[in-house]
């Protein structure tokens, strides 16, 4: 049973379907969270201890293992949609067939050239400090996109064959 | 590639959804096949011709333009 279940992973390194709706909540939920603190119109300013395994303050020492707090409110919404968006971009289908594999992998491709795209034209056009918040953002932009992608390709499949 | 999916489906009297039902797969991508923006896989046209009790080559014939 363990092994068919690990042959089962390793085929299509796919989460099961019941994962797709909790993950869309939880990606939309951080990625409203991350763009609310993009634009600094909210940033919740919960803080935790943490364990940290390297920590530097700005204009500060660099300390290792050290239990520091951290700030629960910029790290929260990465984590749901890091976390909320793999669960939603890489669950199984409710019907999962080569098509819709086919095109989960075609928007992959797609993604990482429009990602490299967007990055490359931001390196040449935005300088000094504002570069920071462009690599940040190109770090989390790459799931954003193919799943954007994914969900148009599969809402073009739907609406195109609708007539039999 | 061609394709007679519709044909036989018609001569069976099956939807796409039959057909879909009967090889695991959805009806969009059966509608896709038919309309030959998708090429299947060797073991879906295999199994398409399993449903119908056909050769696979009754089913899809390649076409000059394949070669190019």
């Amino acid at each position: 049973m363990n092994f068919n279940l690990k042959l089962v992973i390793m085929k299509n390194y796919l989460f099961p379907h019941r994962f797709k709706l909790p993950g869309m909540i939880l990606f939309i939920i951080g990625l409203c969270l991350l763009l609310l603190s993009f634009f600094e119109i909210y940033i919740p300013d919960w803080e935790v201890p943490f364990p940290y395994i390297t920590y530097e303050a700005l204009f500060g020492e660099r300390e290792y293992f050290v239990i520091k707090e951290m700030s629960l409110g910029t790290i929260l919404p990465i984590l749901l949609y890091i976390i909320g968006g793999l669960l939603f971009g890489f669950s199984k289908e409710s019907q999962e067939d080569e098509l819709i594999n086919a095109i989960r992998k075609n928007s992959l491709v797609w993604a990482v050239y429009i990602n490299h795209i967007v990055l490359l034209v931001m390196l040449l056009f935005i300088g000094g400090f504002d570069f920071f918040g462009v690599i940040i953002m190109s770090s989390f932009s790459l799931l954003l996109f193919f799943i954007i992608r994914f969900q148009w390709k599969k809402h073009q499949l739907n609406t195109a064959s609708d007539e039999e | 590639m061609k394709n007679k999916l519709k044909v036989y489906r018609a001569m069976h009297d099956y939807t796409q959804q039959d057909l879909a039902d009967k090889i695991q797969v959805s009806r969009q991508t059966i509608n896709t096949i038919e309309k030959g923006k998708y090429v299947p896989s060797t073991l879906l046209a295999l199994k398409m011709a399993e449903v119908f009790q056909v050769p696979v080559l009754d089913l899809f014939q390649i076409e000059d333009s394949d070669w190019e």
